[in-house]
């Protein structure tokens, strides 16, 4: 008996001596620079809709607003600075629940204010009728917008009549919000240069005509980029036509088109269509009389998102593929091409990112944001029911946790 | 029961059959070959002359070969040819003569083995002259043709006398002084070269000298011929000589390998090949003497054992199936299959029984002297291990799926380690190779474990006793040597009493 025992514990202690330490794994987790958040919690089933920063600046971690469908959820995924994420519980707001939307759009409007730290869900009100803006720091408040049931396009806007900046709200040719001095004027008709009413697909603020208040870029259902003067908004009685002249692209994108400011009065602009995979991504100078595109526009199958870079090593238009086949599988990618407002985009990427380990239908890059965190410019990737944060990226070449 | 064991009887037979056989002694026979070539004509001559009653021509003859050899059995022969012949005729000068050369024998070879007989004979003889000589009677005529008046008839004693011309059987050795064997080396040395005599039968002729090839040669004896035997021995320069002595006589000699039996009883001096050598001499009743040498070519050893007495009881193994069995006595082997009836000295010894396919059995003994201590094996069948086979390839099967596992999870962990630090695309902290290196990496340590269990129960299986033991009955007899005498026979018998 003694034999055995002794036998036993010998096995034992050569087991463990010789055997596989499964805890290098976790080490190995811990060195992983891409935090990887699976759907946090269980209220919703269509998890990273949508992307946005949360508050503009964070020296220590960082915070990411996530939206979520069936259920729709807003929720804000916390990023500790020396890494690991979770679910801000006190912030997670069930949309249906407060405010009786229980469907969100597949691209749900999500914008985020450059000049507070504000957030901004723009959707169908759910049945009343009217387009509801849920916005705030960290919360959601609601507003309505009667008459409009969906949503085209919004921006932040600094109107003349405004002390801060305020969402726009375009739907079909009409922009709605609450710039109207001194009465509101919550419906403005836009028309083309011919006069005719226009397809809002696509709207941005930028300081042309003025230095102090922002006038209005739209990105039209014709294909074309129209410039609307801000003092148009302050009391909109007749239908606004554009400044003249305008800069076709030739390319008419969904509603939602993305459409971000680059240094004032750069206009990096994306789109793509419904009834196929074409897409577009330009760069736009909006200063000169007649707006010119920088370099060559890029056409790629595709996308679905696109947000702007800056890094000290380069500026990127980060552009999400989510239906690109990697290694045979349909999982998605994102690339990084680097920008230049000399020379427009490259296309040739500087980073390719996707799942080490892709997954059929995974959309990996179905929505994309550039966060701050640890004081940086930070990736973050949505896939389905999945967030992706990048600590360090070809892109940056660091490690951002501390 | 009773078993007897005539002992006194077998060393009579021995003694007679070696008197029978022997009639020589060695004489120096350095002459030429031509002088045996002489001698054996003028042999043959003389027997023919015998045969036909020329007993003078005969006598004659023989003397003519012993002038050419002088080997002492021809003055034998002249002497019982003028015993015939004197025998025939009553002639008294015929047997003067024989009587002379009865004489002359004698004093050539005055060890004879028939010295008696040939005493008796010249005795009876001379007797018969002096009452011849007192009856008038003179010698014969001729070549034993008598004439004239009748001579009386021999004396009753002359009638009496045995008298044959013998033949003769000659030995010789190219050089002499050589040792020669009759049939057997183990009966022990015959003689020494040259050597003449008589011999009756076939026989092997074994002729040894230190520092020669060992001859041997088969001999088929004519008693009326003489029968010359010439061994010439090739020198052996690379064997060494051994002389083998004991205090104990007979006592056997081993060399090397004591399975291959006894090469001879001492004392015994035979050619060795050069070499280490280990050899044992021992007697039934003594302890075994060992003595290493090294033999060179050349030399001579000579190996003087001192035999101690141990006291000795019998050991009997049998049972059923022991023909096929292996019997073993501390740890050596006693005897290679059963049933097995040895002496071994009294105390305590280890008795082992193996057998193929069955259970040993093992049991320590105390031997007694003079008492025979019987054991009657029951082997037991070895049982199946067929337990112990599925553990072993379980614990083969464990230990290779955990080696297979731990290199998966190696693998795992090297491509996301080499992944993480090259990026590109860079794994995630939820990337599923983590969790299934991890699994991988657990599963294969409880494999290993497992197997490690399993190895140890296939260990327990191949050895833990199973099944019936194979079983002993002991039983201890008294033994006894007893003077033994009967109607016909007289000596020394073994009885044992249980």
């Amino acid at each position: 008996m003694r034999t055995t025992t002794l036998s036993l514990i010998a096995a034992a202690t050569f087991v463990a001596s010789t055997g596989c330490k499964w805890t290098d794994f976790d080490d190995l987790e811990t060195e992983a620079w891409v935090e990887s958040t699976e759907k946090p919690d269980g209220n919703s089933n269509d998890y990273g809709i949508a992307l946005s920063r949360d508050v503009r600046a964070s020296a220590d971690g960082g915070s990411l607003v996530v939206l979520g469908a069936g259920q729709a959820l807003y929720t804000e995924l916390s990023y500790k600075p020396a890494g690991g994420a979770s679910l801000t519980t006190d912030t997670e707001v069930k949309l249906n629940t407060q405010f009786g939307i229980g469907n969100l759009d597949n691209q749900p409007i999500l914008i985020a204010d450059s000049a507070t730290d504000e957030v901004a869900l723009i959707t169908n009100s759910g049945g009343n009728g009217s387009i509801a803006i849920l916005a705030g720091t960290h919360t959601m408040m609601s507003s309505q917008v009667f008459g409009p049931t969906t949503p085209d396009a919004a921006v932040y806007f600094k109107a003349t009549s405004q002390a801060t900046t305020k969402v726009f709200v375009g739907s079909a040719d009409s922009v709605y919000g609450f710039a109207a001095s001194p009465a509101p004027q919550p419906k403005c008709q836009l028309v083309d240069d011919a006069a005719a009413p226009l397809a809002i697909r696509g709207m941005a603020a930028a300081k042309i005509t003025s230095t102090t208040d922002d006038d209005l870029v739209v990105w039209a259902g014709d294909g074309k980029l129209y410039v609307f003067a801000g003092v148009t908004f302050d009391g909109c009685a007749t239908p606004a036509a554009p400044i003249a002249p305008v800069l076709d692209l030739g390319f008419a994108p969904v509603h939602n088109a993305s459409m971000q400011i680059i240094d004032g009065h750069y206009l990096l602009v994306g789109g793509h269509h419904d009834n196929d995979a074409k897409s577009l991504v330009a760069l736009v100078d909006l200063m000169p009389a007649t707006p010119v595109t920088v370099g060559t526009p890029l056409m790629r199958d595709g996308l679905k998102s696109v947000t702007f870079l800056d890094v000290p090593d380069g500026r990127y238009v980060v552009a999400g593929f989510p239906s690109e086949s990697i290694d045979g599988t349909v999982s998605g990618e994102v690339l990084a091409l680097p920008i230049s407002t000399a020379t427009g985009i490259d296309p040739t990427p500087k980073a390719m990112l996707h799942d080490a380990q892709p997954e059929g239908n995974q959309a990996f890059g179905r929505a994309v944001a550039v966060v701050q965190y640890n004081g940086k410019p930070t990736l973050a990737v949505a896939a389905s029911n999945e967030i992706f944060f990048y600590y360090q990226s070809p892109l940056y070449g660091e490690t951002r946790r501390r | 029961m009773k078993s007897r064991l005539y002992l006194g009887f077998v060393v009579w037979i021995t003694a007679c059959a070696i008197g029978l056989f022997t009639f020589g002694t060695p004489r120096s026979f350095a002459q030429s070959p031509d002088a045996l070539k002489k001698a054996q004509n003028a042999f043959d001559t003389a027997q023919q002359d015998y045969l036909q009653g020329k007993y003078d021509e005969a006598a004659q003859g023989f003397l003519d070969a012993y002038a050419a050899r002088n080997f002492p059995q021809f003055l034998y022969n002249a002497g019982a040819a003028y015993h015939m012949k004197g025998k025939k005729n009553s002639d008294v000068v015929a047997y003067g003569k024989a009587v002379e050369n009865y004489k002359k024998y004698l004093a050539e070879d005055p060890q004879a083995t028939d010295k008696p007989k040939v005493e008796k004979a010249i005795a009876v003889l001379e007797e018969e002259i002096k009452r011849l000589a007192a009856a008038g009677v003179g010698s014969g005529s001729g070549s034993g043709s008598g004439s004239g008046a009748a001579p009386p008839p021999p004396s009753t004693e002359v009638q009496n006398l045995e008298v044959k011309v013998r033949g003769l059987v000659v030995i010789e050795s190219e050089p002499q002084n050589a040792t020669i064997y009759l049939d057997d080396k183990k009966k022990g040395a015959f003689a020494t070269t040259p050597w003449s005599g008589s011999l009756d039968g076939e026989h092997k002729i074994i002729i040894e000298k230190k520092g020669f090839k060992i001859s041997e040669s088969s001999l088929s004896a004519d008693p009326s011929k003489l029968l010359v035997f010439k061994a010439v021995m090739s020198e052996e320069g690379y064997l060494g000589w051994v002389e083998f002595q004991a205090n104990i006589e007979k006592s056997e000699i081993y060399m090397d390998d004591k399975s291959i039996g006894a090469i001879g009883h001492t004392p015994l001096a035979q050619n060795v090949k050069p070499g280490k050598h280990t050899f044992y001499i021992s007697s039934e009743g003594y302890d075994e003497y060992k003595q290493e040498i090294e033999i060179l070519p050349g030399q001579t050893y000579t190996i003087k054992a001192d035999l101690h007495g141990t006291p000795i009881g019998k050991i009997n193994v049998q049972g059923l199936g022991i023909e096929d069995a292996t019997i073993y006595v501390d740890q050596q082997r006693l005897c290679e299959r059963g049933p097995c009836l040895k002496g071994i000295p009294q105390g305590d010894h280890t008795v082992e029984v193996t057998r193929p396919g069955f259970k040993s059995y093992r049991r320590r003994v105390n031997i007694q002297a003079k008492t025979e201590t019987q054991i009657k094996v029951g082997l037991a069948p070895m049982p199946s291990r067929s337990d112990a086979v599925i553990a072993y390839i379980l614990a083969a099967g464990f230990t290779g799926g955990g080696i297979y596992l731990g290199l998966q999870s190696k693998h795992l962990h090297d491509d996301l380690a080499k992944e993480i630090t090259a990026g590109l695309p860079p794994p995630d902290t939820n990337d599923p190779r983590l969790l299934k290196g991890k699994i991988f990496s657990i599963a294969a340590d409880v494999s290993f474990g497992l197997g490690a269990l399993t190895a140890l129960g296939a260990l327990y299986y191949t050895f833990r006793e199973k099944g019936a033991p194979s079983t002993g009955l002991i039983d201890v007899r008294a033994l006894a040597l007893l003077p033994q005498i009967g109607p016909g026979y007289a000596g020394v018998g073994m009885e044992s009493h249980f």
